[in-house]
């Protein structure tokens, strides 16, 4: 998270210098510092990063594949002649522990087109979806299975 | 030549997501459908521009905030289309006359 930090700062600033390199060292530290200790941020979540890299650039892949197949589904539906669509609001339970992967759960989930995270309370999720085929199967999606494989990383 | 190919190719895709999203508004008519074609405007299309514009730049510093551009992108706007999303969930009260609820979970 340091190195991001620097490398951020470095990339803001465009080029890199003896004096943007001392400030980038000294703000880094100093808000890396700051999350430590406000943010609850410490650095076993590296960790767990390091863990997991493999399956994080999967992850990626898998959101961008999905995001083009449910694209593709959503614009046939708009280009069709007739619009006949049947919206859902699917309720779900996913046991997942960690805060921040659900945030990423829910992130993904509305940012694949057709299906918009309503509310997210603890681990009971509410999904809007644009027609009941993009909504099959979304208690048990690629994204959940690869999350809960992260979190059995972190944990074991 | 080849870059510049692929590049206008990227930003054509985006420009034609942004305008099926623009069309797919104004055929929808409730808030939520809309809404989900709306939304794919700044996360696909403003991608696609993106991805273009960075292939035309080619591996500089402006091509690498261009990428944080779009972490930013797939960041901030699942954020706001939810927050209209739970809005509209929580002022409407005939909602369920526009979608089938489907329960999986134990409530």
């Amino acid at each position: 998270m340091y190195v991001l930090l620097l490398l951020f700062w470095i990339i803001l600033n465009g080029k890199i210098t003896a004096e943007i390199l001392i400030f980038g060292i000294v703000l880094s530290a100093a808000i890396f510092w700051f999350m430590c200790k406000y943010l609850d941020y410490s650095p076993r979540y590296e960790l767990c990063v390091a863990k997991n890299i493999g399956w994080i650039i999967v992850y990626f892949v898998v959101l961008v594949v999905e995001m083009l197949k449910s694209a593709a589904t959503v614009y046939r539906t708009v280009y069709r002649a007739k619009i006949d669509v049947q919206p859902q609001l699917v309720f779900f339970d996913v046991d997942i522990k960690s805060e921040f992967l659900r945030f990423v759960l829910a992130n993904s989930i509305t940012l694949t087109p057709g299906t918009i995270t309503v509310d997210v309370d603890d681990n009971h999720f509410c999904v809007h979806a644009l027609d009941y085929t993009l909504a099959e199967g979304i208690e048990d999606s690629v994204f959940i299975r690869l999350l809960k494989k992260m979190e059995g990383n972190c944990n074991g | 030549m080849i870059k510049l190919i692929l590049s206008a190719l990227f930003i054509l895709a985006g420009v034609i997501v942004i305008v099926t999203a623009l069309i797919g508004n104004y055929r929808f008519s409730y808030v939520l459908n809309r809404m989900q074609v709306g939304a794919t405007a700044d996360t696909m299309g403003a991608i696609l521009v993106l991805i273009g514009l960075i292939i035309k730049t080619g591996f500089n510093m402006i091509s690498v905030k261009l990428f944080i551009m779009i972490l930013f992108f797939w960041v901030a706007s699942p954020v706001s289309s939810h927050f209209i999303a739970r809005t509209e969930a929580i002022a409407n009260e005939n909602i369920l006359d526009e979608c089938e609820v489907v329960r999986h979970d134990s409530i």
